[in-house]
C-alpha cells in the first residue's frame, strides 16, 4: 500500500489524506453523508505555455496559442465515446477549464464515483488524437472564440492585458485567436501532452463520502508506472514601463466599461511566496474597497461606483496583475478618483479596523469553500498546483499582517506600470 | 434526504425548518409572494433599497461592517418570477458558529439583523431618503437594460415578452427600465408596508440549526410583522390556443439567438409531472440529448443547443446559437425532435442517460442549501414543500409512455429570432 499521511484541519471538521501513487500526487477529501462526489485531475500546463522545452535542457519548442485549450477540447472527444456522452451514462457531469498557467478536468456525480474517477485519469492521459479530428474541432472552437468576443467584460479584460503586455502571453485568452486556432496541428497537440501530461506534473483530487484508504488502493489499480521526460514551462518576464498606456474599444453596451490595471514586472514563483503575495494583495484592495470600507461607501454615494464594481489581485508563478473597474458613465473621473484613492492609501495606509474585519470576512469564506465536493476539491487542487500544502490559505489568515498589505500597494499601484481599458457603448 | 418541518408560526407565515448538520453554514431566507403585474418595479426596488440601511445600521458601511463582524454573513435579495408570482425574498448565509474562532452566537445575532433588515429600513417620514432612493432607482434600471449584454438571456426574455403578451407573464420580474425610473418613491414604501401586511410569507432555514433557536427567531419574525390580513395571488387563467408566431429583432452580435417557446398543457394535481421532466431532459437537457447530438454535434448547426422549462407557467424554451441564414433548417430540425418524441422514438440510452441526469440533479440540490429552498419555492407555492426525492421516485417510476404522452401536450407558440444586421428579418 502506498504510504499517505494524514492533514486535518480540525476546526473546519475536513481532512485530506495525501499521497504519491506511481509519481501522481493524490488528495482525498472524504465529506461524510456529501450527496455529491467531485474528482478533479490538474495539470501545470496552460494557455501561457506556448514555449517550452520539451525535456529539460532541450531546445525551446512554439507552439501556436490556444493549444492548451484546443487539447483540452480534443482529450474530451475520448478515445471510442465522447467523454461527455460517457459521463452523462454514468449519471455524473463533467467539464474542464484552461487558466493562463493550468488546466482542469473534472466530474461530479451522485453515484458510481469509482468508475467516474477511473475514466477521469484514462481519458486525460491517453489521447486520440488524428489530424482529422483535429480539422473537425476548428469550427466548433471558432464558434466558441466569437462567442466570447461577443462578450463585454471578456473584451475589456483582454483589451487591458494586450496593453499591459506587449510579449508575456497572458495578454491572448486561453482559446487563442480564430487564426492562431486554424494552425494548430494534431502534433502540436500530442508535444504538449508528452511534455506535461505527465503524472509528476498532474494532481488528482477526490471529495465526497468514501472511505479514503479503500479508494486510494483503488487508485493504485489504475496508475500505471510511467517515466520518461516531464517538459519544462519557460517563465517570462515583462519588465519596465507599460507601453500601451490605454486601450479603447466600442461595442453595443448599454454603459461604459473601465478597467484599471497595474502589472508587477515578474512572478512570485510558487508556495508560500505566492500565497503571500496573493494574499497581501486581496487584503489590501479588499481592506481599500470593499463594501464596509468607508472608501467604498464614499465612492458609491457619489456615484462614482456601483454594484459592478470589483478590485482583484492576480498572482501566477511568473506573472501578477492587479484590475479595479466597472460600469460607468464617466470613465475619465471614474480613472481619477480610483488612481488618487489608491495614491492617498500608498500615503496614509490601511486602517486596522478595515484590514482585521477583512480577516473575518475571508475567515467565514474560507470555511464556506468546504461547503460542497466541488469546490472543497477545487480548492486543495489550486493549492496543489500552486506548490503549497493543503489548507495552506486557511492556516495563513490569522497570520495575514497589515504591514505586509501596505508595503504590496506600494510595489503594484506604480504610474508606470498602468493602463486603462475602456469599452464604450457604440 | 429528511422533508422540510413545516410549521404556521404567525398569520400568513409560514416555517420551513431542514436540520442537515453537516453543511458549513445556515441558510435563512424569508419570501414574500406577490402577484405578477405591471407593477413589478416597485417590489424589485424593495431588495436593494433594504441594504442600503436600517435605523440602527443607517448606511453601507455599517451595514458591511455589521455583516463582516459576523465572519462574513452573506446577504441576498432579489425578486423573480415563479409562474406568475413575482416571488420577494431576502437570504442571510451564516457560518456555522462551530467553525469559527472564539465563542459568538453569530446565528442568532445573523437572524435578528436580517429581521431589522426587513422590517426597519431606514426611512425619512414616508420616503426612503432621496438620494438613496434615486441611486437605488438608477441602478435597477441600468442593470435591466444590461440584460441586453447577455445575448442569451436577452433573447429568452423577448422571447417570452412576446408569447405573453396580455397575461401577467409578459411583466419582466424586475420591470421595465422605463417603469423603474417612473417609480415613486413613497409608492415603494408602500408597497413594503402592504407586503408586510398582506403577503404570504414563508420562511426557509437549511443548514446546522436547532429547532429551538430556529422556532425563537421565526416567532419573532411573525410577532414584527404583527397583525395581517393575508391576500394570496390569484391563480393564473390558462391562454388561448393560437397558430404559432415569428418575431425577429436585429443587434449588434455575432452569432443570432434562437428561441423557440412552447406551451404546456400541464396536468394538475400531478406536481412532479415526471414524463414532462424526462421530456425535456431527453429533448435538451445534456449532452446526450436530441438537440445537442442532431443539431449541434451532427449537422453542426448550433454553437449551443438545449431545453428548459418554465414549469410552473407551462412553457417549454428551445435555445440555439446560430447562424441566422440557417434559422428555417433548424427550426424544423428542433421540431423535428419534439415530433420524434411524440412518436415514441426514444431508444433506451437516451432514456437512461436522461433518467440519470435528472436523478444526478435532483440528488445534487441535496448539497445546496439555496437549491433545495428555491425548488421547495418553485415545486411548493405555499403549503405543501417539497424535497426532490419525491419526484425523484416519480421520475424512476415514469417511461416512454410518459414521455410520449409529455411530448404530445407540447405546442409551438412562438419563434423568436436575434440576428445580426443585415440578412433576411
Amino acid at each position: 500500500m502506498t504510504p499517505f499521511e494524514r492533514i486535518a484541519e480540525a476546526r473546519l471538521g475536513e481532512e485530506v489524506l495525501r499521497a504519491r501513487v506511481r509519481n501522481l500526487p493524490v488528495l482525498l477529501a472524504p465529506k461524510p453523508g456529501q450527496v455529491r462526489a467531485t474528482g478533479v485531475l490538474g495539470v501545470r500546463f496552460g494557455s501561457c505555455d506556448r514555449e517550452f522545452r520539451e525535456a529539460t535542457g532541450g531546445p525551446v519548442v512554439r507552439v501556436p496559442d490556444g493549444v492548451a485549450h484546443f487539447l483540452e477540447h480534443k482529450l474530451f472527444e475520448g478515445t471510442s465515446v465522447p467523454v461527455f456522452q460517457r459521463y452523462a451514462e454514468l449519471g455524473a457531469a463533467c467539464n474542464a477549464a484552461t487558466s493562463f498557467r493550468t488546466t482542469h478536468y473534472y466530474f461530479t456525480c451522485t453515484e458510481q464515483f469509482e468508475t467516474c474517477l477511473e475514466f477521469l485519469l484514462d481519458f486525460v492521459q491517453r489521447p486520440s488524437i488524428t489530424p482529422e479530428r483535429v480539422e473537425k474541432e476548428k469550427g466548433i472552437i471558432e464558434q466558441e472564440i466569437r462567442m466570447y468576443l461577443d462578450n463585454p467584460s471578456w473584451r475589456v479584460f483582454f483589451n487591458l492585458l494586450g496593453a499591459l503586455y506587449e510579449r508575456h502571453p497572458v495578454r491572448h485568452p486561453p482559446g487563442g485567436t480564430v487564426e492562431s486556432v486554424r494552425s494548430i496541428t494534431a502534433e502540436d497537440c500530442l508535444r504538449c501532452h508528452r511534455a506535461f501530461y505527465r503524472p509528476g506534473n498532474l494532481v488528482l483530487v477526490a471529495s465526497g463520502d468514501f472511505d479514503p484508504e479503500r479508494l486510494l488502493a483503488r487508485i493504485e489499480g489504475w496508475v500505471g508506472a510511467q517515466n520518461g521526460a516531464v517538459g519544462e514551462a519557460i517563465p517570462v518576464s515583462e519588465e519596465g514601463e507599460v507601453a500601451t498606456r490605454e486601450a479603447v474599444d466600442r461595442m453595443a453596451v448599454s454603459r461604459a466599461r473601465v478597467l484599471l490595471g497595474f502589472r508587477a514586472d515578474r512572478g512570485p514563483g510558487i508556495g508560500e511566496p505566492l500565497l503571500h503575495e496573493e494574499l497581501s494583495g486581496g487584503f489590501a484592495l479588499e481592506s481599500l474597497f470593499g463594501r464596509s470600507s468607508e472608501i467604498h461607501q464614499d465612492l458609491y454615494k457619489r456615484g462614482v461606483i456601483d454594484d459592478s464594481f470589483s478590485a482583484s489581485a492576480t498572482v501566477e508563478s511568473d506573472f501578477a496583475f492587479t484590475v479595479l473597474g466597472g460600469e460607468t458613465n464617466e470613465p475619465e473621473r471614474f480613472r481619477e478618483e480610483i488612481l488618487a484613492t489608491l495614491e492617498r492609501a500608498k500615503r496614509e495606509g490601511i486602517r486596522a479596523e478595515d484590514f482585521e474585519r477583512v480577516r473575518r470576512r475571508h475567515i467565514g469564506a474560507a470555511v464556506r469553500r468546504f461547503q460542497s465536493s466541488e469546490s472543497t476539491a477545487m480548492g486543495h487542487m489550486r493549492e496543489a498546483l500552486r506548490g503549497l500544502p493543503p489548507f495552506a490559505h486557511v492556516r495563513a489568515l490569522e497570520g495575514a499582517r497589515r504591514e505586509d498589505s501596505e508595503a504590496w500597494l506600494r510595489r503594484s499601484v506604480r504610474e508606470g506600470r498602468l493602463a486603462v481599458s475602456i469599452l464604450h457603448p457604440s | 434526504m429528511a422533508s422540510f418541518e413545516s410549521l404556521p408560526v404567525g398569520e400568513g407565515v409560514l416555517l420551513h425548518h431542514l436540520p442537515v448538520d453537516r453543511f458549513k453554514s445556515v441558510t435563512c431566507r424569508v419570501v414574500f409572494h406577490l402577484p405578477l403585474n405591471a407593477r413589478a418595479a416597485e417590489a424589485a426596488l424593495i431588495p436593494p433599497l433594504l441594504r442600503r440601511g436600517t435605523r440602527r445600521h443607517p448606511d453601507l458601511a455599517s451595514i458591511g461592517r455589521r455583516l463582516d463582524d459576523l465572519y462574513g454573513a452573506a446577504l441576498d435579495g432579489d425578486v423573480s418570477r415563479v409562474g406568475e408570482r413575482q416571488i420577494l425574498d431576502l437570504a442571510i448565509d451564516i457560518v456555522a458558529p462551530r467553525h469559527l474562532p472564539g465563542r459568538v452566537d453569530v446565528l442568532a445575532e445573523g437572524l435578528a439583523f436580517q429581521r431589522e433588515l426587513l422590517l426597519e429600513p431606514r426611512l425619512e417620514g414616508d420616503r426612503f431618503p432621496a438620494e438613496i432612493y434615486e441611486q437605488e432607482r438608477e441602478n435597477l434600471a441600468r442593470v435591466v437594460e444590461g440584460l441586453l449584454d447577455d445575448r442569451i438571456a436577452y433573447a429568452t426574455e423577448r422571447c417570452l415578452a412576446r408569447m405573453c403578451e396580455g397575461e401577467p407573464y409578459e411583466n419582466y420580474p424586475y420591470g421595465t427600465p422605463e417603469t423603474i425610473r417612473a417609480a415613486r418613491n413613497e409608492s415603494v414604501v408602500a408597497r413594503h408596508r402592504s407586503l408586510l401586511r398582506s403577503a404570504p410569507t414563508e420562511m426557509f432555514v437549511v443548514g446546522p440549526a436547532g429547532r429551538g433557536e430556529v422556532e425563537e427567531a421565526a416567532g419573532a419574525l411573525a410577532r414584527a410583522l404583527g397583525e395581517r390580513r393575508v391576500e394570496v395571488p390569484a391563480a393564473p387563467v390558462p391562454p388561448t390556443v393560437r397558430p404559432p408566431r415569428r418575431f425577429s429583432e436585429e443587434m449588434a452580435l455575432d452569432q443570432a439567438k434562437l428561441v423557440l417557446g412552447f406551451r404546456v398543457a400541464t396536468r394538475p394535481g400531478l406536481a412532479e409531472d415526471p414524463g414532462l421532466t424526462l421530456f425535456a431532459t431527453i429533448l435538451g437537457g445534456g449532452p446526450f440529448s436530441k438537440l445537442f447530438r442532431k443539431v449541434r454535434e451532427e449537422r453542426s448547426l448550433a454553437y449551443y443547443a438545449s431545453a428548459s422549462l418554465e414549469r410552473p407557467k407551462g412553457l417549454l424554451l428551445l435555445h440555439a446559437g446560430i447562424d441566422a441564414a440557417k434559422e428555417g433548417a433548424v427550426t424544423e430540425l428542433c421540431l423535428a425532435q419534439v415530433e420524434a418524441l411524440a412518436r415514441g422514438e426514444i431508444d433506451d440510452t437516451e432514456l437512461d442517460a436522461a433518467r440519470r441526469a435528472i436523478r444526478a440533479r435532483l440528488k445534487g440540490l441535496g448539497d445546496s442549501p439555496s437549491g433545495l429552498i428555491s425548488y421547495a419555492v418553485e415545486r411548493g407555492l405555499l403549503g405543501r414543500v417539497p424535497v426532490p426525492a419525491a419526484e425523484e421516485e416519480a421520475v424512476a417510476a415514469a417511461g416512454r409512455d410518459e414521455v410520449v404522452e409529455a411530448a404530445r401536450r407540447v405546442r409551438l407558440d412562438t419563434v423568436f429570432l436575434l440576428r445580426p444586421p443585415g440578412g433576411a428579418a
